[in-house]
């Protein structure tokens, strides 16, 4: 009997004792996510978004270009990664004048370019959402052996975006690489067009941080894709993706 | 005797196995044990990634045509709230940047509405920074939810005094610790946005504040917001790796890779107990729900069942 008791007293005395330690206990757990497309809206927060929306619209909403489908991000190589570098190069060419045959290449990041492009109507908000920092141009002068330190970045990354030149990637190497329709030369130096947070070592481009030379064109990234888009229009042209394989992966 | 006592022992132990084993996941509670006096629900309901998506993406959007915004998100709450009104709405970071009006406004709209929206707690993400870190304290006066951050240094910037380490939530009895963190902005952000904010390793950091909530301060629940990502192919540190080095953590809610994750990660921390991982795409496209079910008074239980056993 006296047992008996001690055993009980020993019983009862765990039980406080995990009572004390886990006053509550998580029981069950049950997750969802809840996709958010249906058309009732809170009107308080409706009605507090109207002003700024009226304000941003009068702003945003001008067409400055049509195309013929959307651009859109892909792994290796991207419509919206070849429109971005094909426009900044144009539209640097075009503000460098005589000095146009300056820039060989254009390098920017996949993570930079943060929205696609739709078919049909672009307007001046679709480049903001491709381009909403306010990121500037800037020149770079590259020696050969920091090219190839950044064609081998390129290809450990599996492609970024790039303008003026085509590569194969062969698992983490550059090969094939041609620029201006010539053969890459590391002897050479080249002229490189990005903007200053990449070329400030962004997104760990540290390939950018030693350049020999950097000019800083005076132009925000925005402002050239907006020019760009209307350049085109005025030619009467318009925006038509493409991927014409400057980035391949070898077989 | 001895047989009675074994009985006793085993009972005693069944209970407390069958707890655990609910612990792992359960079918959902009958609607009589939910009513209960004895369980607590709570719903936590999250964001990551908002990126200024005040509206939803236009109709010619290519992915994510008429999805997502605040308006309509604001609606979902107001209906869940309906449903049960034992909520903690939170945000693992990168509110800022993304839309015109975040270019225009600087993040002042985001603010409001998720004030109006009775968000919680954020913390801070890379992108938070985009126009500087006096950004983030001029728009703040429009935040009337938690900033909370425990592995960046403040006290030499303009933030010193408005980021939490962790804040303790008490909900329906339940006390709730949620502390924050975010990824190494060297290389992420200029150095002239961030200041003098100093990045530290945040798995020591994390476990030390996790510790003195679970321990210290006892809470019920440990939530972590993060923005370090959710899995990265080279070694960098993320959600997914950091996970199973952590302890006294039970949820992670994380941002940064914009992963849309069907249904949260089940790992086990440092511990061996379970620490679910969870992130929702970006832009407000998804709002995550996680139901909590905790039976607390165990302590009468305990004793009910003691004195009906013998």
């Amino acid at each position: 009997m006296i047992t008996y008791k001690i055993k009980i007293f020993f019983f009862s005395a765990l039980i406080s004792l995990y009572a004390c330690q886990q006053k509550t206990l998580v029981t069950n757990i049950s997750e969802t996510h809840i996709i958010v497309n249906e058309n009732k809206v809170d009107s308080t927060i409706y009605n507090t978004i109207s002003p700024y929306k009226k304000l941003q619209d009068e702003k945003m909403k001008t067409v400055i270009a049509r195309s013929e489908d959307a651009f859109l991000k892909a792994d290796v190589e991207s419509t919206l990664g070849n429109f971005f570098c094909d426009a900044v190069l144009f539209e640097t060419k075009k503000l460098l004048g005589a000095d146009s045959a300056l820039v060989d290449i254009a390098v920017f990041n996949k993570g930079g370019l943060r929205n696609a492009l739709p078919k049909g109507n672009i307007t001046v908000g679709n480049v903001f959402e491709l381009m909403p920092f306010d990121n500037e141009l800037v020149i770079l002068k590259l020696s050969g052996s920091q090219v190839k330190d950044m064609l081998n970045k390129i290809a450990e990354k599996g492609g970024i975006p790039i303008g003026g030149m085509t590569l194969v990637i062969n698992k983490t190497m550059a090969s094939n690489v041609i620029i201006k329709g010539k053969s890459f030369d590391e002897t050479k130096d080249y002229w490189i067009v990005t903007s200053d947070y990449l070329a400030n070592g962004g997104d760990n481009y540290t390939f950018f941080k030693n350049a020999k030379e950097r000019k800083v064109m005076n132009a925000l990234l925005r402002d050239v894709i907006i020019n760009y888009c209307k350049d085109i229009t005025q030619q009467g042209k318009t925006l038509k993706p493409t991927l014409d394989g400057r980035i391949q992966l070898s077989k | 005797m001895a047989e009675f006592n074994y009985q006793n022992r085993r009972d005693f132990l069944k209970y407390f196995v069958g707890t655990s084993a609910v612990l792992t996941g359960f079918p959902a509670l009958s609607k009589e044990v939910l009513k209960s006096k004895d369980i607590s629900h709570l719903t936590i309901l999250y964001t990551n990634d908002l990126h200024s998506r005040i509206e939803p993406f236009p109709t010619n959007d290519p992915k994510f045509a008429n999805m997502g915004g605040f308006a309509r998100r604001a609606a979902v709450i107001d209906s869940i709230k309906k449903e049960n009104d034992n909520i903690l709405l939170l945000d693992a970071g990168d509110i800022f940047q993304g839309t015109p009006y975040f270019n225009l406004y600087h993040g002042e709209l985001e603010y409001k509405l998720m004030s109006l929206m009775q968000y919680d707690a954020t913390t801070l993400g890379n992108h938070d920074f985009d126009l500087g870190i006096e950004n983030i304290e001029k728009q703040m006066s429009h935040a009337n939810f938690s900033f909370i951050n425990c592995n960046y240094n403040f006290s030499d910037t303009c933030l010193h005094d408005k980021i939490l380490p962790y804040k303790i939530f008490i909900k329906n009895g339940i006390k709730i610790g949620v502390l924050g963190y975010g990824i190494e902005l060297q290389g992420l952000v200029d150095k002239k946005m961030y200041k003098n904010t100093v990045y530290q390793d945040p798995l020591g950091i994390t476990n030390s504040t996790a510790k003195l909530l679970k321990n210290d301060l006892g809470c019920d629940y440990i939530i972590a917001l993060s923005h370090l990502g959710f899995k990265y192919e080279e070694k960098k540190i993320s959600d997914s790796s950091m996970a199973p080095l952590t302890e006294n953590i039970d949820l992670i809610i994380g941002g940064h890779t914009h992963s849309f994750l069907e249904h949260p990660l089940k790992l086990s921390n440092k511990a061996g107990k379970e620490i679910y991982v969870t992130q929702v795409g970006w832009a407000g496209i998804w709002l995550g729900k996680l139901d909590l079910y905790f039976s607390y008074n165990k302590k009468k239980i305990s004793h009910n069942s003691n004195n009906r056993k013998i």
